[in-house]
């Protein structure tokens, strides 16, 4: 199965730094769009996919501290769209699953 | 509202063992750390980036090829689909060693060359390295990998750069950074190599001059790191400010994470050994010299520019290792126009940094920005 991806948002300020580095080496290109396309874990893509099924198929409502990201990323799943999640989102996220495994 | 960017780049000092003594080192390179990291803590190091959105890795030193096992921990980003770029004096490109880089799946090498024959070899206090770099340039040309030259101008090889132009263009290099050196470390007990004001808007007018010619040859010319930011002599995009804890992060060899490795140690945020990177990345209050930047935080050199509060005064590293504070960096085409216009002098200019000692003006002088180390 190929893996799990997610674009992941940048925000705007960010994104406008066009200047990713400046020393060491010449790095351009790193990103051509303010997305960047992640593979994401299986455990990513296990706790996201598990909270968005429970909600399409249940109604049960994810975590607090998830709950718009795997909403919005449920919108996208029904509608069949390339999941996207804000960098807020998706540092939310990885925070409940590092949170979870301690 | 929570800090939500993450360390694209990495600058990985892989050891600070390096078998030369270059005279204008920042890092004051030779001898390893304490303590550095194992190849297998470097391993593990790794596996922390796939989820803090790591798009490139640029290994660094002291001279990373002398850190045993460099090419595994390349060959291991490559398999996390990190790209990888090294950055080497040069002198240990053998045959064998640009096979291992081809094998280990680098995206490019970069070579220091810091002037023609004579001056390369003074900087590197040892006579004939510049034909050894040369050798080595050539080797890594004929494999196919992709060569960055990397120049630290100083006051010898600032008149030499059209001549290294012509080289580069001749060896057929894609593409070539240029960069003042950075008066700290070794560098900062050479005041004769630094560059004074006029000598920098002389670099200026070379790169404005010359990136263009570059791009009608192919060779691909960048000026970086304290080059800048604005008027007619800035060539490259437009300058938001440090990204050092911003999109960059530096690893040390023994594990201390700094914005970026130019940065002095006193603005070390953790250590990989006691956190993980995540931990330290998020921690709130972290990089904040570069986070919380507030408008008007500028320095007496950058107060009243009308940039100032996109530029946030410059190059961190620059600023602080200069003049004792940040958002203050005194090298800036514009900040010296402006400053020679009214015949005042910057504060802290390079003689008087001269003058007073790098090891003087530093210890002490970081103001409370909040920085509150956790290593």
């Amino acid at each position: 199965m190929p893996p799990f991806q997610v674009n992941v948002v940048l925000a705007d300020w960010i994104w406008r730094r066009k200047i990713w580095l400046f020393y060491l080496i010449v790095a351009d290109n790193i990103f051509d769009k303010n997305q960047i396309n992640v593979n994401v874990s299986t455990e990513f893509e296990n706790v996201t996919f598990g909270y968005a099924k429970a909600y399409i198929e249940k109604g049960e409502m994810p975590p607090a501290d998830i709950a718009p990201a795997i909403l919005n990323m449920a919108d996208d799943f029904m509608a069949g769209r390339q999941v996207a999640i804000r960098a807020g989102d998706y540092i939310a996220i990885q925070n409940h699953m590092r949170k979870s495994a301690r | 509202m929570p800090f939500e960017s993450f360390p694209h780049i990495v600058g990985w000092e892989l050891t600070l063992a390096c078998n030369l003594r270059c005279r204008h080192c920042a890092s004051t390179a030779g001898v390893p750390r304490a303590n550095e990291l194992s190849l297998d803590e470097c391993l593990s190091t790794c596996e922390q980036f796939p989820a803090l959105l790591v798009r490139e890795v640029d290994f660094t030193g002291g001279e990373p090829l002398l850190m045993p096992g460099w090419d595994k921990i390349a060959a291991h980003l490559r398999k996390l689909g990190i790209t990888t770029r090294l950055v080497t004096n040069g002198i240990g490109l053998t045959p064998d060693t640009v096979a291992r880089m081809k094998d280990a799946g680098l995206a490019s090498v970069g070579v220091s060359l810091d002037g023609m024959e004579t001056t390369h070899d003074y900087v590197r206090a040892h006579d004939g390295m510049f034909q050894v770099v040369i050798a080595g340039l050539e080797r890594l040309l004929a494999a196919g990998l992709h060569s960055t030259v990397i120049t630290a101008v100083n006051s010898r090889s600032l008149s030499e750069l059209p001549q290294v132009f012509r080289l580069l263009q001749s060896l057929g290099v894609p593409a070539w950074q240029i960069q003042p050196i950075f008066p700290s470390g070794r560098s900062s007990e050479r005041p004769e190599l630094q560059l004074d004001e006029n000598q920098y808007l002389e670099l200026g007018r070379f790169t404005a001059k010359w990136v263009p010619r570059g791009r009608e040859v192919g060779l691909q010319l960048r000026a970086a790191d304290s080059c800048g930011y604005f008027t007619e002599l800035w060539t490259g995009p437009e300058w938001y400010g440090c990204n050092g804890g911003i999109t960059a992060v530096g690893i040390m060899s023994d594990g201390r994470i700094k914005g970026c490795l130019s940065m002095p140690d006193e603005l070390v945020d953790g250590n990989l050994r006691k956190n993980d990177l995540w931990d330290i990345w998020f921690r709130p209050g972290a990089f904040a010299y570069s986070r919380d930047y507030k408008n008007g935080r500028l320095g007496p050199n950058c107060a009243g520019c009308e940039q100032g509060d996109q530029c946030r005064g410059g190059c961190t590293s620059m600023s602080f290792t200069t003049t004792g504070r940040f958002n203050n960096d005194p090298y800036c085409y514009q900040a010296i126009r402006t400053r020679q216009k009214a015949g005042i002098k910057a504060h802290y200019s390079h003689d008087q940094f001269v003058q007073l000692g790098c090891q003087n003006l530093v210890p002490g002088a970081k103001e409370n920005f909040g920085a509150s180390p956790i290593v």
